[in-house]
């Protein structure tokens, strides 16, 4: 029962991060859309904390698990990097690691 | 789809180290260096519906923002837990680009 959670969870995270990446990405000039789904992903998961097991599963392991991404995260910083972008490169791993841990601690304070 | 198999497999690793701060470790190292291989697969070959399955979807799904940021912030050695994935990522990514554009033939 828990994997169905995982799975409509996950189903709907990852499309939507595709989408929303898409989309953001034809305003901005640098890969920016992938800092804001995981801060605001991280801030939907501090919410949920606490919240019961199939909710945990559904909302921390399928939807913002999916939603948030680590590999594109850092693949950006490192494409970033090789074309002598560092300004933007450090931009993007101070404000993903420092908003975004943030975020998730401001979530569980909420709740 | 991509993304649903990723976060099984990620939730399956997280069961199997009975541990979830080694569980997304593990997760999101094998995603970044399966994503910085199929990066360079489409630099050289273009993009088609397979790869938009692999590396968006599968790498995607797999590896996670959330569960690490919170991971961080819960319970006691959180910093090095933080530095541990950061560092371990980085250095995954700095070998694996490379090491694939030399492995991947350039196409004409």
């Amino acid at each position: 029962m828990k994997a169905l959670y995982v799975i409509i969870g996950a189903g709907i995270g990852a499309p939507t991060r595709y989408v929303l990446d898409l989309y953001l990405r034809k305003f901005l000039k640098y890969p920016y859309g992938i800092t804001l789904i995981n801060v605001l992903g991280s801030f939907i998961l501090g919410l949920s904390i606490g919240s019961s097991d199939n909710f945990h599963a559904f909302i921390g392991l399928g939807f913002t698990g999916a939603f948030t991404t680590w590999s594109t995260f850092i693949l950006d910083l490192y494409l970033a990097f090789e074309l002598k972008q560092y300004k933007s490169a450090a931009l993007n791993l101070l404000l993903s690691l420092i908003v975004g841990i943030g975020a998730v601690w401001v979530g569980i304070q909420l709740v | 789809m991509g993304g649903i198999a990723g976060s099984l497999i990620r939730w399956a690793l997280s069961v199997a180290f009975d541990q979830s701060r080694a569980g997304t470790l593990a997760a999101n190292l094998i995603g970044v260096a399966l994503a910085g291989f199929f990066l360079v697969l489409m630099e050289r070959h273009g993009t088609d519906a397979l790869r938009h399955l692999l590396l968006p979807g599968f790498c995607g799904g797999l590896t996670t923002f959330s569960a690490f940021a919170f991971q961080t912030v819960e319970g006691a050695g959180g910093f090095f837990y933080f530095l541990e994935t950061l560092f371990l990522s980085l250095l995954v990514v700095a070998v694996i680009i490379p090491v694939s554009r030399r492995a991947v033939p350039e196409r004409a």
